[in-house]
Protein backbone atom coordinates (compact mmCIF):
# COMPACT_ATOMS: atom_id res chain seq x y z
CA UNK A 1 0.00 0.00 0.00
CA UNK A 2 1.58 3.20 -1.14
CA UNK A 3 -0.28 6.40 -0.52
CA UNK A 4 2.42 8.67 -1.67
CA UNK A 5 1.13 8.75 -5.22
CA UNK A 6 -2.41 9.66 -4.30
CA UNK A 7 -1.70 12.62 -2.18
CA UNK A 8 1.65 14.37 -1.96
CA UNK A 9 0.92 15.39 1.61
CA UNK A 10 0.44 11.79 2.81
CA UNK A 11 3.19 10.24 4.84
CA UNK A 12 5.52 7.48 3.77
CA UNK A 13 5.95 4.42 5.98
CA UNK A 14 9.42 5.65 6.77
CA UNK A 15 8.15 8.95 8.12
CA UNK A 16 5.53 7.24 10.23
CA UNK A 17 8.13 4.92 11.69
CA UNK A 18 10.40 7.83 12.49
CA UNK A 19 7.49 9.77 13.96
CA UNK A 20 6.70 6.92 16.34
CA UNK A 21 10.33 6.59 17.35
CA UNK A 22 10.56 10.32 17.89
CA UNK A 23 13.47 10.69 15.49
CA UNK A 24 12.33 13.76 13.51
CA UNK A 25 12.74 17.42 14.32
CA UNK A 26 10.05 19.54 15.94
CA UNK A 27 9.08 21.43 12.83
CA UNK A 28 8.36 18.30 10.81
CA UNK A 29 6.62 16.75 13.76
CA UNK A 30 4.17 19.63 13.99
CA UNK A 31 3.40 19.34 10.30
CA UNK A 32 2.79 15.62 10.61
CA UNK A 33 0.51 15.96 13.59
CA UNK A 34 -1.54 18.43 11.65
CA UNK A 35 -1.75 16.01 8.76
CA UNK A 36 -2.72 13.08 10.96
CA UNK A 37 -5.63 15.12 12.29
CA UNK A 38 -6.88 15.70 8.75
CA UNK A 39 -6.08 12.48 6.90
CA UNK A 40 -7.93 9.37 7.96
CA UNK A 41 -5.78 7.02 5.93
CA UNK A 42 -2.56 8.19 7.47
CA UNK A 43 -4.10 8.07 10.90
CA UNK A 44 -5.07 4.45 10.32
CA UNK A 45 -1.60 3.61 9.11
CA UNK A 46 -0.09 5.31 12.13
CA UNK A 47 -2.29 3.19 14.33
CA UNK A 48 -1.35 -0.01 12.49
CA UNK A 49 2.34 0.71 12.66
CA UNK A 50 2.09 1.51 16.35
CA UNK A 51 0.33 -1.79 16.92
CA UNK A 52 3.00 -3.60 14.93
CA UNK A 53 5.73 -2.10 17.05
CA UNK A 54 3.84 -2.76 20.27
CA UNK A 55 3.29 -6.40 19.35
CA UNK A 56 6.92 -6.83 18.41
CA UNK A 57 8.23 -5.28 21.60
CA UNK A 58 5.84 -7.22 23.74
CA UNK A 59 6.59 -10.55 22.15
CA UNK A 60 10.34 -10.01 22.30
CA UNK A 61 10.08 -9.07 25.97
CA UNK A 62 9.21 -12.72 26.52
CA UNK A 63 12.91 -13.35 26.26
CA UNK A 64 13.33 -13.89 29.94
CA UNK A 65 16.89 -13.90 31.13
CA UNK A 66 16.43 -13.38 34.82
CA UNK A 67 17.12 -17.03 35.47
CA UNK A 68 20.52 -16.79 33.80
CA UNK A 69 23.38 -17.10 36.22
CA UNK A 70 26.41 -14.94 35.73
CA UNK A 71 29.33 -17.34 35.41
CA UNK A 72 32.73 -16.48 36.75
CA UNK A 73 34.87 -14.79 34.18
CA UNK A 74 37.77 -16.81 32.88
CA UNK A 75 40.33 -14.81 31.02
CA UNK A 76 41.96 -17.70 29.27
CA UNK A 77 42.33 -17.53 25.60
CA UNK A 78 39.94 -19.52 23.54
CA UNK A 79 41.53 -22.54 21.90
CA UNK A 80 43.11 -21.79 18.60
CA UNK A 81 41.07 -23.05 15.71
CA UNK A 82 43.03 -24.91 13.06
CA UNK A 83 43.72 -23.08 9.87
CA UNK A 84 42.21 -23.97 6.58
CA UNK A 85 42.83 -27.49 5.44
CA UNK A 86 44.79 -26.88 2.29
CA UNK A 87 47.44 -24.91 4.12
CA UNK A 88 47.90 -27.67 6.62
CA UNK A 89 48.25 -30.09 3.74
CA UNK A 90 51.09 -28.10 2.20
CA UNK A 91 52.92 -27.80 5.46
CA UNK A 92 52.66 -31.48 6.08
CA UNK A 93 54.23 -32.36 2.77
CA UNK A 94 56.91 -29.71 3.10
CA UNK A 95 57.85 -30.98 6.54
CA UNK A 96 57.93 -34.58 5.36
CA UNK A 97 60.15 -33.69 2.41
CA UNK A 98 62.50 -31.67 4.59
CA UNK A 99 62.85 -34.49 7.09
CA UNK A 100 63.44 -37.02 4.34
CA UNK A 101 66.17 -34.93 2.70
CA UNK A 102 67.86 -34.11 5.98
CA UNK A 103 67.90 -37.69 7.19
CA UNK A 104 69.14 -39.09 3.89
CA UNK A 105 71.94 -36.51 3.78
CA UNK A 106 72.89 -37.36 7.34
CA UNK A 107 73.02 -41.08 6.68
CA UNK A 108 74.93 -40.61 3.44
CA UNK A 109 77.53 -38.41 5.08
CA UNK A 110 77.96 -40.73 8.03
CA UNK A 111 78.40 -43.70 5.73
CA UNK A 112 81.12 -41.91 3.76
CA UNK A 113 83.02 -40.59 6.73
CA UNK A 114 83.04 -44.00 8.37
CA UNK A 115 85.20 -45.43 5.66
CA UNK A 116 87.50 -42.45 5.50
CA UNK A 117 87.98 -42.22 9.23
CA UNK A 118 88.67 -45.86 9.86
CA UNK A 119 90.93 -46.60 6.98
CA UNK A 120 93.78 -44.22 6.77
CA UNK A 121 96.60 -46.03 5.09
CA UNK A 122 96.67 -48.74 2.63
CA UNK A 123 100.16 -50.04 2.21
CA UNK A 124 101.13 -52.13 -0.72
CA UNK A 125 104.09 -54.34 0.07
CA UNK A 126 106.15 -54.40 -3.05
CA UNK A 127 109.14 -56.21 -1.52
CA UNK A 128 108.53 -59.36 -3.47
CA UNK A 129 109.34 -59.04 -7.07
CA UNK A 130 106.58 -58.93 -9.51
CA UNK A 131 107.21 -60.86 -12.60
CA UNK A 132 104.59 -60.20 -15.16
CA UNK A 133 105.69 -63.13 -17.21
CA UNK A 134 104.75 -65.64 -14.52
CA UNK A 135 101.27 -67.07 -14.55
CA UNK A 136 98.76 -65.32 -12.27
CA UNK A 137 98.50 -67.96 -9.56
CA UNK A 138 102.24 -67.89 -8.90
CA UNK A 139 102.40 -64.17 -8.26
CA UNK A 140 102.06 -62.74 -4.79
CA UNK A 141 101.18 -59.31 -3.36
CA UNK A 142 100.36 -58.29 0.19
CA UNK A 143 98.09 -55.42 1.24
CA UNK A 144 98.07 -54.01 4.79
CA UNK A 145 95.17 -51.93 5.83
CA UNK A 146 96.01 -49.81 8.87
CA UNK A 147 93.61 -47.51 10.70
CA UNK A 148 94.23 -44.12 12.40
CA UNK A 149 95.83 -45.46 15.55
CA UNK A 150 98.13 -47.77 13.68
CA UNK A 151 96.22 -50.97 14.24
CA UNK A 152 96.06 -53.40 11.48
CA UNK A 153 92.47 -53.98 10.49
CA UNK A 154 92.81 -56.71 7.97
CA UNK A 155 95.46 -59.28 7.47
CA UNK A 156 97.58 -59.18 4.43
CA UNK A 157 95.98 -60.81 1.54
CA UNK A 158 98.30 -63.15 -0.23
CA UNK A 159 97.96 -64.71 -3.57
CA UNK A 160 95.35 -62.57 -5.06
CA UNK B 1 40.83 -4.65 37.30
CA UNK B 2 38.06 -3.88 39.78
CA UNK B 3 36.58 -1.74 37.08
CA UNK B 4 36.28 -4.75 34.84
CA UNK B 5 34.52 -6.84 37.46
CA UNK B 6 31.91 -4.15 37.96
CA UNK B 7 31.29 -3.90 34.24
CA UNK B 8 31.11 -7.65 33.97
CA UNK B 9 28.52 -8.02 36.68
CA UNK B 10 26.34 -5.12 35.60
CA UNK B 11 26.34 -5.74 31.87
CA UNK B 12 26.54 -9.51 31.64
CA UNK B 13 22.80 -9.98 31.36
CA UNK B 14 22.44 -7.16 28.88
CA UNK B 15 25.04 -8.63 26.56
CA UNK B 16 23.61 -12.09 26.97
CA UNK B 17 20.10 -10.87 26.14
CA UNK B 18 21.31 -9.16 23.00
CA UNK B 19 23.27 -12.20 21.91
CA UNK B 20 20.32 -14.46 22.60
CA UNK B 21 18.03 -12.30 20.48
CA UNK B 22 20.59 -12.39 17.70
CA UNK B 23 21.28 -16.09 17.73
CA UNK B 24 18.22 -17.61 19.38
CA UNK B 25 20.31 -20.21 21.11
CA UNK B 26 21.41 -20.31 24.72
CA UNK B 27 24.77 -22.02 24.25
CA UNK B 28 25.88 -19.79 21.41
CA UNK B 29 24.76 -16.71 23.31
CA UNK B 30 26.85 -17.72 26.32
CA UNK B 31 29.86 -18.27 24.08
CA UNK B 32 29.47 -14.90 22.40
CA UNK B 33 29.03 -13.17 25.74
CA UNK B 34 32.24 -14.73 26.99
CA UNK B 35 34.02 -13.57 23.84
CA UNK B 36 32.73 -10.02 24.24
CA UNK B 37 34.02 -9.74 27.78
CA UNK B 38 37.28 -11.36 26.82
CA UNK B 39 37.64 -8.64 24.24
CA UNK B 40 36.84 -6.00 26.83
CA UNK B 41 39.32 -7.53 29.24
CA UNK B 42 42.15 -7.39 26.74
CA UNK B 43 41.26 -3.81 25.84
CA UNK B 44 41.35 -2.75 29.47
CA UNK B 45 44.57 -4.62 30.02
CA UNK B 46 46.17 -2.64 27.20
CA UNK B 47 44.87 0.48 28.96
CA UNK B 48 42.77 1.57 26.04
CA UNK B 49 39.99 3.88 27.08
CA UNK B 50 36.42 3.06 26.31
CA UNK B 51 34.26 6.13 26.61
CA UNK B 52 30.79 4.71 26.34
CA UNK B 53 30.88 1.21 27.73
CA UNK B 54 27.30 0.33 26.93
CA UNK B 55 27.51 1.43 23.31
CA UNK B 56 30.87 -0.32 22.96
CA UNK B 57 29.39 -3.55 24.30
CA UNK B 58 26.43 -3.30 21.92
CA UNK B 59 28.74 -2.76 19.02
CA UNK B 60 31.11 -5.59 19.82
CA UNK B 61 28.27 -7.97 20.56
CA UNK B 62 26.49 -7.27 17.31
CA UNK B 63 29.73 -7.53 15.34
CA UNK B 64 30.66 -10.83 16.93
CA UNK B 65 27.17 -12.19 16.37
CA UNK B 66 27.30 -11.12 12.73
CA UNK B 67 30.60 -12.85 12.16
CA UNK B 68 29.30 -15.88 14.00
CA UNK B 69 26.27 -15.98 11.70
CA UNK B 70 28.54 -15.69 8.69
CA UNK B 71 30.64 -18.58 9.89
CA UNK B 72 27.75 -20.90 10.64
CA UNK B 73 25.58 -19.93 7.71
CA UNK B 74 25.58 -23.35 6.15
CA UNK B 75 25.10 -25.19 9.41
CA UNK B 76 22.07 -23.21 10.50
CA UNK B 77 20.47 -23.57 7.10
CA UNK B 78 20.87 -27.29 7.45
CA UNK B 79 19.32 -27.14 10.88
CA UNK B 80 16.11 -25.64 9.52
CA UNK B 81 15.76 -28.46 7.10
CA UNK B 82 16.00 -30.98 9.87
CA UNK B 83 12.63 -31.09 11.65
CA UNK B 84 13.90 -33.30 14.46
CA UNK B 85 16.09 -30.53 15.79
CA UNK B 86 13.24 -28.02 15.74
CA UNK B 87 10.83 -30.21 17.61
CA UNK B 88 13.11 -30.66 20.56
CA UNK B 89 13.85 -26.98 20.96
CA UNK B 90 10.37 -25.71 20.21
CA UNK B 91 9.13 -25.58 23.75
CA UNK B 92 11.94 -23.41 24.98
CA UNK B 93 12.12 -21.09 22.03
CA UNK B 94 10.12 -17.96 21.63
CA UNK B 95 8.13 -17.37 18.50
CA UNK B 96 9.65 -14.00 17.64
CA UNK B 97 13.20 -15.20 18.04
CA UNK B 98 12.44 -18.11 15.73
CA UNK B 99 10.92 -15.73 13.18
CA UNK B 100 13.92 -13.44 13.46
CA UNK B 101 16.15 -16.35 12.56
CA UNK B 102 14.53 -16.59 9.16
CA UNK B 103 15.04 -12.97 8.24
CA UNK B 104 18.03 -11.48 6.52
CA UNK B 105 20.97 -10.31 8.56
CA UNK B 106 20.45 -6.57 8.25
CA UNK B 107 16.81 -6.69 9.34
CA UNK B 108 17.71 -9.04 12.13
CA UNK B 109 20.35 -6.72 13.52
CA UNK B 110 18.16 -3.65 13.25
CA UNK B 111 15.16 -5.28 14.89
CA UNK B 112 17.25 -6.69 17.69
CA UNK B 113 18.76 -3.31 18.42
CA UNK B 114 15.34 -1.71 18.08
CA UNK B 115 13.94 -4.01 20.71
CA UNK B 116 16.61 -2.75 23.09
CA UNK B 117 15.29 0.82 22.71
CA UNK B 118 18.43 2.08 21.06
CA UNK B 119 18.26 5.44 19.31
CA UNK B 120 18.74 5.72 15.55
CA UNK B 121 21.99 7.57 16.06
CA UNK B 122 23.48 4.68 18.00
CA UNK B 123 22.16 2.21 15.45
CA UNK B 124 24.11 4.09 12.80
CA UNK B 125 27.26 3.76 14.88
CA UNK B 126 26.73 0.11 15.58
CA UNK B 127 25.58 -1.18 12.22
CA UNK B 128 26.94 1.37 9.77
CA UNK B 129 23.60 1.68 8.01
CA UNK B 130 22.79 5.20 6.84
CA UNK B 131 20.65 7.30 9.15
CA UNK B 132 18.19 8.10 6.39
CA UNK B 133 17.48 4.47 5.58
CA UNK B 134 16.98 3.21 9.11
CA UNK B 135 13.34 4.30 9.36
CA UNK B 136 12.52 2.73 6.03
CA UNK B 137 14.33 -0.50 6.80
CA UNK B 138 12.71 -0.78 10.19
CA UNK B 139 9.17 -0.29 8.97
CA UNK B 140 9.70 -2.88 6.25
CA UNK B 141 11.41 -5.30 8.60
CA UNK B 142 8.53 -5.08 11.08
CA UNK B 143 6.06 -5.93 8.35
CA UNK B 144 8.20 -8.80 7.15
CA UNK B 145 8.46 -10.11 10.68
CA UNK B 146 4.71 -10.07 11.14
CA UNK B 147 4.32 -11.91 7.87
CA UNK B 148 6.89 -14.44 8.99
CA UNK B 149 5.16 -15.01 12.30
CA UNK B 150 1.76 -15.51 10.75
CA UNK B 151 3.05 -18.16 8.46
Amino acid sequence: MKWKGNNSKCMSDEMIQMYIDNEIDEFEKAGMEKHFAECENCNLRLYEQKKLIFDFKQSISLVNIESIEIPEFKHEKTPVIARKKYRLFYWKWAAAAAILIASSLFIYKKHNTNIQDDVRYIIFDMSSEVDANKPLHEQSMSIYIIDKSGKQIENNINNL
Amino acid sequence: MNNFKDIYNTYYKLVYRLAFKFLGNHDNAVDITQDVFLHLYSQLKLKREIYNTKAWLYKVTSNLCMSFLNKTKRITKHEYENPAVDEVDNEKNIEVVEALKKMNKRDRVLLTLYSEDISYKEMVEITGIKFTSIGKTLSRALKKLKHEMER
